[in-house]
């Protein structure tokens, strides 16, 4: 038998948010499942979305503080989500991180002119995503 | 028509062969040889000339014969009906018995010649005292004088005198009396002189007369026969003509044994020769533009069918390649999940995990990210052929490059049971590369090291700096490559993708890329190997000096065939809430790999350089995409960007402009 250890389900330290929304938009259910425990783990509530359309109308309905948005997906194009959520002033200045399987220099730059962060899908993806959140959380500390 | 024409000529050179001299000529005649060719016979020019010449001499010889026999016959046979004769006689028998006078016959001989022509004689009968009783009137009329001297009988003591007059007179001229001779023999000396100066003028004009008769009478049978001949040279010449202005010919025909019928025979030969050869060559000529006409067609609906299927080839490459590009980037999520759930499980996250669990665990994640690595080799490969991969290059430090993927080199040396070391000394230079590039380079080459190197065995990453260029390394105590396989592996490189073998497992994708990926840095890689003692492979990067960027840039441009000048200017944004590197950002999407950014030492303008045979078309095109963007998402600073002059230069002016601008070192 060998020997077995114990990991707690949350981090030894404080989550680093609390209270805060996250919306994740992915066609793929495997992605968002594996997402949510570590988002979670950030101490992050998870909205769930697999369509574009659906992923604007949950946005508009919980006012999430961040989203992660998939470019293809049924129903739109996250990049057209985002481009309409920065001509809302509510969401002009919300943290939206664009997931894509695809490193395309026009999105890529189109992502960068709609102020949002681009982050290719990888085995790293989990560490970019928790870079990202690690910005934002120092962006929002010295705003605050 | 040319085949007629031709048997006309064959059979007129045949019908008209000159009557044969010695049957030599119709004997060659009638077999079918080379007529052209054939020789006259020899010295046949020269016989005829020798001919002609004794003819002339006969002609001219019995010519002046003739001449001197009709010149000579009145002389001899006309005296007897001379009128001078006859006077003479009248005076003898009428003066017979005049004592005083006795003529001589001699005498009378001499002067009847002489008086044949141009002398005239008179008579007259003077007495004794010398007073002319009666004369006579000048010749031909001397009969009348002669009669009138014989009604007037001479008295005694009267003489008769007969005198000559120089010319012929018609005038009786009476005194002085020119030359009168009372003597008989007198009268015969000076007509016998008379008579020897007649002869000499008789012959003299015969002479002339037989040389100009003999120069006249065969005049017309000379001029009849160089009529013949140049008629003959003519017709021949009139020929050539058609021949020459490919008019239609007429057979030349020239009877006789003549040179020019020789002439023409060879010439109707020849020309029909020709003719033939032309008509020939004519349908050949045909013949083959029509197998040429024949074969474009056949090539044409080759080349068509050849086009059709290279472009449904095209096609289905395209479809093939975009098939591979979607699927990879479909492999992406699944890749992601199963790395992700991999290490939550490795984490703890989804409950308690035994150590061996957990090293299982992390086989899945090396074997997820080496799979993934895989996808991002074959996706930069793609886009290396399309040569859309963006090239952000800036300055960076050794450890700053190393530091990005360590962890992940680390973590998979570990597992493999090798040790990973760096050896960076201190000192060296700041690189001006695309990080990112550089990571795929290093991480691809110290992947392979990790792969090929026994467990246990080390893999050295090291770096060290010579006159600007900065070199790294990646050194592995793996089974080594003799030379040849070094070569082969480098010659695999030039070949590209395609020459991927199934033998060279391993060392495919990966080192291709990190090996395009260095010369987009500007770099060059290189592999030094010993079997059974490891290989070293390293690549060396432009410092952040600009000359070294220059010159590398430069040695990259000159590596090229089309050795293109190289384009210079400078972009400046025109308002100040344009940052720089948003412009740089931009530029780094927009600008081919080759070409090269700098930024500017005021922080407000960055440096073009670029290969390019037209450098305002260039730039041109720079302010068309910047123009796109602006119509397109709103590009920041679209429309605001103020481009240079381009400046088209050689190396040292592009360092000289370029140190000009920014000085010898880029600021960070």
């Amino acid at each position: 038998m060998v020997a077995s250890k114990s990991k707690p389900s949350s981090p030894d330290h404080p989550p680093m948010f609390s209270n805060k929304t996250v919306l994740l938009a992915d066609d793929s259910d495997s992605l968002c499942k594996v997402l949510t425990p570590r988002l979670e783990s950030l101490g992050l509530h998870v909205v769930k979305s697999h369509d574009a359309a659906h992923a604007l109308f949950l946005i508009h309905k919980h006012m999430p503080d961040f989203a992660i948005l998939d470019i293809v997906m049924p129903g739109g194009n996250g990049i057209a989500v985002l481009e309409m959520l920065r001509t809302d002033p509510r969401f002009a200045r919300l943290p939206v991180a664009i997931l894509t399987g695809m490193n395309d220099d026009r999105n890529r730059i189109r992502t960068e002119v709609l102020r949002a962060h681009y982050i290719i899908k990888c085995p790293t993806v989990w560490e970019s995503l928790r870079k990202w959140f690690e910005e934002c959380a120092g962006e929002m500390i010295t705003s605050a | 028509m040319g085949r007629s024409m031709l048997a006309t000529t064959n059979t007129t050179a045949r019908i008209s062969p000159p009557a044969a001299v010695d049957g030599s000529v119709s004997t060659r005649l009638d077999r079918d040889e080379n007529l052209c060719l054939r020789e006259l016979p020899p010295r046949r020019m020269e016989h005829r000339f020798w001919k002609l010449l004794c003819c002339m001499i006969a002609a001219q010889a019995s010519a002046a014969l003739v001449v001197l026999v009709v010149l000579q016959l009145p002389w001899r046979t006309g005296h007897r009906h001379d009128p001078m004769h006859s006077f003479a006689q009248s005076l003898q028998s009428t003066l017979q018995d005049t004592q005083n006078l006795r003529v001589n016959p001699a005498a009378r001989r001499a002067l009847m010649h002489a008086t044949g022509t141009d002398a005239i004689v008179y008579a007259a009968i003077v007495d004794a005292r010398g007073d002319v009783l009666l004369e006579s009137g000048a010749t031909p009329i001397a009969h009348d004088a002669l009669r009138a001297l014989a009604r007037h009988r001479p008295n005694h003591g009267s003489s008769l005198r007969i005198g000559l007059l120089p010319s012929r007179n018609q005038q009786i001229i009476r005194a002085p009396l020119a030359e009168e001779f009372e003597t008989g023999s007198e009268l015969i000396l000076v007509a016998e002189e008379l008579a020897a100066q007649r002869s000499v003028q008789d012959g003299f004009v015969a002479i002339v007369c037989g040389v100009f008769l003999a120069l006249i009478v065969p005049f017309p049978f000379a001029c009849r026969r160089f009529r013949q001949w140049t008629r003959g040279l003519h017709d021949v010449h009139a020929g050539v003509r058609c021949l020459a202005l490919d008019k239609p010919l007429k057979p030349v025909v020239i009877k006789g044994d003549s040179e020019a019928a020789y002439l023409a025979i060879a010439f109707n030969d020849m020309a029909s020769r020709l003719i033939a050869g032309k008509n020939e060559l004519i349908d050949t000529n045909r013949r083959l533009e029509m197998r040429v006409a024949e074969r474009t067609e056949e090539l044409h609906i080759a080349n068509e069918k050849l086009e059709k299927q290279n472009c449904k080839l095209e096609e289905l490459t395209e479809t093939a390649l975009r098939f591979t590009d979607d699927v990879a980037h479909d492999f992406r999520t699944p890749l992601a999940v199963v790395m992700e759930f991999a290490s939550i499980m490795s984490d703890g996250i989804g409950g308690t995990v035994t150590e061996e669990h957990e090293q299982f665990l992390r086989h899945i994640i090396h074997a997820t990210s080496d799979l993934s690595r895989l996808v991002d080799d074959y996706l930069d490969s793609s886009k290396l052929r399309a040569r859309t991969l963006r090239v952000d290059r800036r300055p960076h430090t050794v450890d700053e490059i190393l530091d990005a993927i360590w962890p992940t080199l680390q973590s998979r040396a570990e597992c493999r049971g090798i040790t990973l070391a760096r050896d960076v000394p201190p000192g060296i230079p700041r690189v001006f590369v695309d990080a990112q590039m550089i990571d795929r380079a290093i991480m691809n080459l110290a992947a392979n090291a990790i792969k090929f190197s026994p467990e246990g065995c080390a893999v050295l990453l090291g770096a060290s700096s010579d006159s600007g260029m900065v070199t790294i390394s990646v050194k592995d105590q793996g089974p080594g490559m003799s030379e040849a396989e070094c070569e082969q592996l480098f010659a695999r490189f030039r070949q590209g993708s395609e020459g991927r073998r199934p033998d060279m497992k391993g060392f495919g994708l990966g080192l291709s890329i990190a090996q395009e990926m260095v010369r987009i840095n500007l770099g060059s890689i290189t592999v030094s190997s010993r079997p059974r003692q490891g290989s070293t492979f390293s690549f060396t990067l432009p410092s952040d000096r600009t000359e070294t960027i220059v010159a590398m840039f430069m040695d990259r441009v000159l590596e090229r065939a089309d050795q293109r000048p190289i384009g210079f200017f400078r972009v400046r944004p025109t308002s100040p809430e344009i940052s720089l590197d948003s412009i740089m950002d931009w530029l780094a999407a927009t600008l081919y790999t080759e070409d090269v950014q700098i930024r500017g030492q005021d922080e407000d303008e960055v440096l073009l350089l670029g290969a390019t045979t037209n450098a305002a078309r260039w730039r041109d095109r720079l302010y068309a995409e910047a123009a796109s963007y602006r119509s397109g998402a709103g590009h920041p600073f679209a429309g605001t960007l103020e481009f240079s002059d381009p400046i088209t230069l050689d190396h040292d002016r592009v360092l000289e402009a370029v140190v000009a601008r920014i000085g010898t070192r880029s600021p960070s």
